[in-house]
């Protein structure tokens, strides 16, 4: 198994895992109902890590998991997470990732950026979601917890080999 | 065609990206609308499972380590329940004699008896892992008697009070949509008042619901604090079901009807354990 493969594999499983916690245990961390979006650090640490490829996939992958276990339509959160991690992954190898303001800068970013891409989804499609209404409170609970975890999951994932810079293309 | 291929290897990045999104696409459109495809259900099916192990391995470890204050408060519980035990034996005896007089009432009335229904009992194994829908996924499934628009009830301060419905049945987990979500309709009755309206889930979000179609009139009879219960119209939900409580009142003077601002029964962050109402079979 190539070095890429056991990379998408290891960050799928991870974001995966992140949704299924999410679901589960981080309820109990939920600030006014509210919890963070570990799996949308995780695919940002990966596409900037990795490249278009591995972050697309990535997210294309966890996105339909989290599509199942929620009341989107199939496709709902695979969508999102596939741009994410296609936008995040062009910027591969041309980033410097210092150990704090970058994580928060980058999640901050992706975080609003999901909220106007569901936020678009949500009105072109009809779908039935309570969705960032108006850029709501949820949506800046959430950017705010998202911008405080990001320097340690970047730190914790940075120690994985396996997560490397990418150092030739997808095969 | 040399150059197919060539081109197909320059921009492998981006045609797989384009080919993903046009599925993506695709596949909202098809189960969009409440016309969710098997699909959904069987990766539904699956992925509650690790739900469940998680979920399961939760609660053993919390259980260990709270089961001796959990003890020391079952203790002053119980001193509590033998306390209450008397009252209800007193209340009991009261609401046997009412019972007796209802009934004979009913009959000189001519009324129907109400049905009770059967409660399937459920744990609440997850939540929706995105903040932009809010569900409640429940251990209870097609194999355990559970079909979609099956009403969901919770025990919580003494009173029984609504969930939401059954929306997503798997094989052996469902999703319950909660009345806080704001596609949620219930037609809904002021219990003393008796003004008919319909309550929605609140775009504020948390336990807060607003309640709109509330005649004008009702403005000077409605009490805060006043309980708001299922009306039964529409047939999803039965009758007399607490929602919650009103806690504000907007009466604007260009609109023909009241709004108000409904604080529900069920504390939903506290919920645990529910009951689906099966109300097909008594």
């Amino acid at each position: 198994m190539s070095r890429d493969q056991k990379a998408f594999l290891m960050s799928s499983g991870m974001i995966a895992l992140a949704v299924v916690l999410q679901s589960t245990l981080l309820r109990w961390v939920a600030i006014r109902g509210v919890i963070p979006d570990l799996a949308l650090i995780i695919l940002v640490f990966v596409s900037i890590r990795r490249g278009s490829m591995n972050g697309q996939l990535s997210g294309f992958v966890t996105g339909v998991i989290e599509d199942f276990l929620s009341l989107s339509p199939l496709g709902f959160h695979a969508f999102i997470r596939t741009v994410v991690g296609f936008l995040y992954g062009l910027t591969a190898g041309n980033l410097f990732v210092d150990p704090v303001l970058m994580p928060v800068l980058l999640t901050v970013i992706a975080t609003l950026f999901k909220a106007l891409i569901s936020s678009l989804l949500v009105a072109v499609l009809s779908i039935p979601a309570q969705g960032f209404s108006a850029f709501a409170g949820p949506l800046w609970i959430e950017l705010g917890y998202n911008a405080v975890l990001a320097p340690f999951l970047f730190a914790l994932l940075g120690l994985l080999k396996t997560l490397k810079p990418q150092d030739k293309e997808w095969p | 065609m040399p150059g197919i291929p060539s081109f197909i290897r320059k921009n492998k990045n981006g045609l797989v990206f384009t080919a993903i999104l046009v599925l993506c696409l695709l596949l909202m459109m098809f189960t969009n609308r409440n016309v969710v495809l098997q699909p959904k259900k069987a990766g539904q099916s699956v992925f509650s499972m690790v739900q469940l192990s998680i979920h399961a391995v939760s609660n053993w470890f919390t259980g260990t380590v709270t089961s001796i204050r959990e003890l020391k408060r079952l203790r002053s519980e119980l001193a509590d329940a033998r306390e209450r035990l008397m009252e209800y034996e007193r209340v009991s005896r009261d609401v046997a004699e009412l019972r007796r007089e209802n009934r004979a009432l009913r009959e000189q009335l001519g009324v129907a008896q109400n049905l009770s229904f059967r409660y399937i009992s459920a744990e609440v194994i997850a939540r929706d892992p995105s903040n932009q829908f809010s569900t409640v996924m429940v251990n209870r499934g097609r194999m355990h008697g559970l079909r979609e628009d099956m009403p969901v009830i919770a025990f919580q301060g003494g009173l029984q009070g609504l969930v939401g419905r059954v929306v997503l049945v798997s094989l052996n987990s469902s999703i319950v949509q909660p009345i806080t979500d704001p596609n949620s309709y219930v037609a809904a009755r002021l219990q003393s008042s008796r003004f008919d309206g319909l309550v929605a889930g609140s775009q504020a979000g948390e336990d807060m619901l607003t309640m709109s179609y509330v005649k004008k009139l009702a403005v000077n009879e409605v009490q805060y604090g006043e309980l708001v219960i299922t009306s039964g119209m529409g047939r999803l939900f039965p009758e007399g079901i607490h929602i919650g409580r009103v806690r504000e009142m907007t009466a604007k003077s260009y609109g023909a009807s009241l709004e108000l601002e409904v604080e529900s029964i069920v504390d939903f962050s506290r919920l645990e354990f529910v009951y689906i109402i099966d109300t097909e079979q008594p």
